[in-house]
């Protein structure tokens, strides 16, 4: 366990759970668990990388962390000058007073995530001139100096996101989140939409800043390849639950719940048929419905190891003796197959 | 992942090579704008053979969608054009050039889901909402054959088995909202191998798809092609789909192809290089995590103001080598092996790294 003085925001048992409402009385049919009971620390200067498939959940994680959404249960602890403050009830008020400027986040699509009517230059300077942290001409200053920061021109600030292409966008968007001087920022699936050879940029322009400005993430992505290359440690979700978390070259490459095994051996990897692995788990079947998991491991249904036990008792999230943690009932007996360390090598040029 | 490449085909007698089954010659494709026409393909030739996945990969704009609309006459015109070439579909008795034919006649209809089918990314974008799935694959079966509508939907049920849904006399009378992602690429399958088409054109079918769900549609894609003997085009981004299920691969840039070998040596000694940055900047599992990635300079330019050269000028590391005003044309590097650059001519050889 870390020292509890490097924790820069935890949770615990944090829950997120929606209703699903029908008919004209607007009654409650349902309640879709999209997180549920969720147990994570981060520390100060790390990335924490969270993947899974759609529906898992981890989008509403990272914005239940920054309370965007309010959670159901549990609580977020927050470091704000050195004291760890508990955000899980604190009004919306309080929050933009003394945590939002310390928290900010980064979305997929900044096409969609920047105002289309806003000049460059506006939607940078917007957080500090609500904040009022500069104006006049420390403001444009400022803004230039951001700019330049991540990899654009100061002149670039009188033009409108349309003009950009894709990676300048989120370029444009990481500047903003970088505005307020913050420490911890939530990027969600930040390169998903872009192409390749940009791709690689951001992630790069991503830990620079990471270095320069001792910034933390909670990165969260569907691509494990990605997510690998940027974090530190990774959590992997499975229906509103972490299943599996540890360092990072370590889940990849002797994973110990089999979802995260199944997750990496569907990766279609870029490289000569020769170089292949030889065991593909192509998993059966769709992730079920948040509203009705199901009953024991929430994996059971389409878990290739299955016993009965599975479907009847919920796994615990405890320590295995690969040194991480999993919720399966066998994840000390099982032998899974992971990426990175025998063979199996992408991209030979 | 091994997988035995089983070539079923049916073959002409051609000393055991398989059926050409399409071959595009040299196609211009541009859009009119405002702002002048966009050029969306240059001077594209590729054949498909029975029995083959061929991959194209590209970033977007690079024109590997609008060369897949061609092949059906679908690029919307206007705003569309095909400035030149031929499309030539080989069919048992005949050839048809597809570029001749009128947008909505009778003979490109007749190929239309019949000799050449298309999935697309979003099965949701292609189904209707309003019709069940059983009613959109009669449609299709009346369309192209004399059967009546009990036969079709027998055939319907029958099909949507052959793709894996499972409880397929249900899932016929179901609506597309009330299936999953994968459910509905699954019945996007479905109906575009209902006529048995000769080439299935797949234009990024696993990309709305999660990772899992995407490794099951791979697979399916595969079984069925081998099964069928099916020629499959494969439109993609991602490098990693083209590595695990195309035989070969053609890498476009800007309109063009820049490179085009077998899926074994694009892999193992990419030469183009847009290719070799292109596999560079993805990232590796054998890399230490938190380290920067290879990435090429600056972004695909606009298709309005192509560059008169090598189309990849502006952003190779090598430019300054070779002269950026000429244009390269294919080099044949190793048998099978395409690529187009001026590092690969004797003149240049010794600029090669």
């Amino acid at each position: 366990m870390p020292d509890p003085d490097d924790i820069l925001l935890a949770t615990e048992d944090l829950r997120t759970h929606f209703a699903v409402r029908r008919g004209l009385l607007r009654r409650q049919v349902a309640t879709v668990r999209a997180v549920d009971g969720i147990d994570l620390s981060i520390k100060g200067g790390e990335t924490l990388g969270l993947v899974g498939e759609s529906g898992c959940g981890k989008s509403t994680l990272g914005r239940t962390i920054t309370r965007l959404e309010h959670p159901t249960g549990g609580s977020v602890g927050f470091r704000v000058d050195n004291q760890m403050l508990d955000i899980t009830n604190l009004s919306q008020n309080h929050l933009r007073r003394h945590v939002r400027r310390h928290m900010n986040m980064i979305f997929q699509d900044p096409l969609s995530s920047l105002n289309a009517r806003m000049s460059v230059k506006s939607v940078i300077a917007e957080p500090l001139v609500l904040h009022r942290a500069a104006r006049g001409k420390e403001l444009e200053d400022r803004v230039a100096q951001l700019l330049t920061t991540v990899g654009l021109q100061p002149h670039h600030m009188q033009r409108f996101p349309h003009a950009f292409s894709g990676g300048q966008r989120q370029r444009i968007a990481i500047a903003r989140a970088l505005a307020l001087q913050p420490r911890f920022i939530v990027c969600d699936e930040p390169v998903s939409a872009l192409d390749a050879s940009v791709r690689a940029q951001i992630l790069n322009l991503l830990m620079q800043l990471q270095q320069q400005f001792g910034l933390t993430y909670l990165f969260i992505s569907h691509d494990l390849a990605v997510v690998r290359h940027v974090s530190d440690r990774i959590a992997v979700m499975y229906l509103g639950q972490i299943v599996e978390r540890g360092p990072t070259v370590a889940i990849c490459q002797t994973p110990q719940h089999p979802y995260t095994e199944a997750l990496l051996s569907a990766i279609p990897m870029p490289v000569a048929r020769h170089e292949r692995r030889s065991k593909r788990i192509v998993l059966t079947g769709d992730v079920p419905n948040p509203a009705s998991p199901p009953p024991g491991c929430r994996f059971a249904p389409r878990c290739p190891y299955r016993q009965q036990i599975c479907d009847e008792e919920i796994p615990e999230l405890k320590p295995t003796r690969q040194g991480h943690t999993a919720a399966c009932h066998f994840a000390d007996e099982l032998e899974l197959v992971g990426i990175g360390k025998t063979g199996a090598q992408p991209t030979t040029a | 992942m091994e997988h035995s490449r089983v070539h079923n085909t049916n073959n002409n007698g051609r000393g055991g090579q398989p059926r050409l089954v399409l071959e595009v010659e040299d196609l211009y494709v541009s859009f009119g704008g405002y702002r002048g026409r966009t050029r969306a393909v240059n001077g594209v030739s590729f054949q498909i053979h029975q029995g083959e996945i061929l991959g194209i990969v590209g970033e977007s704009g690079c024109g590997k969608s609008v060369t897949a609309l061609s092949l059906l006459k679908l690029v919307p015109m206007p705003p569309g054009r095909i400035d030149g070439g031929t499309i030539s579909l080989h069919t048992d008795d005949t050839t048809v050039d597809v570029t001749a034919l009128a947008q909505d006649s009778r003979e490109i209809r007749a190929i239309r889901g019949r000799q050449i089918s298309m999935i697309f990314q979003e099965p949701m974008r292609s189904l209707h909402p309003m019709f069940s799935i059983g009613d959109q694959i009669v449609e299709i079966l009346l369309q192209h054959f004399a059967m009546n509508r009990r036969q079709a939907l027998d055939k319907a049920v029958a099909l949507l088995e052959r793709v894996g849904l499972p409880e397929p006399a249900r899932v016929v009378h179901e609506f597309p909202h009330q299936l999953s992602g994968g459910m509905r690429q699954r019945v996007m399958i479905a109906i575009a191998l209902a006529c048995e088409p000769q080439l299935l054109v797949a234009d990024e079918p696993t990309t709305a798809l999660d990772v899992t769900i995407q490794a099951q549609i791979l697979e399916l894609l595969q079984a069925l092609q081998a099964e069928m003997g099916l020629a499959v085009m494969l439109i993609t981004h991602d490098m990693g789909v083209v590595a695990e299920i195309a035989d070969r691969v053609i890498v476009m840039y800007l309109g063009e192809i820049v490179e085009t070998a077998s899926v074994d040596q694009l892999f193992t000694n990419p030469q183009h290089p847009y290719t070799q940055g292109l596999l560079r900047s993805i990232p590796n599992w054998t890399d230490q995590p938190k380290t920067p990635l290879h990435s090429l300079a600056g972004a695909v330019p606009e298709l309005l103001d192509l560059p008169a050269g090598c189309v990849f000028v502006e952003r190779c590391p090598f430019a300054d080598k070779v002269p950026g005003l000429r244009k390269p044309s294919l080099i044949e590097t190793e048998p099978g092996h395409f690529v187009k650059c001026w590092l690969y001519t004797e003149e240049f050889v010794h600029a090669r790294p």
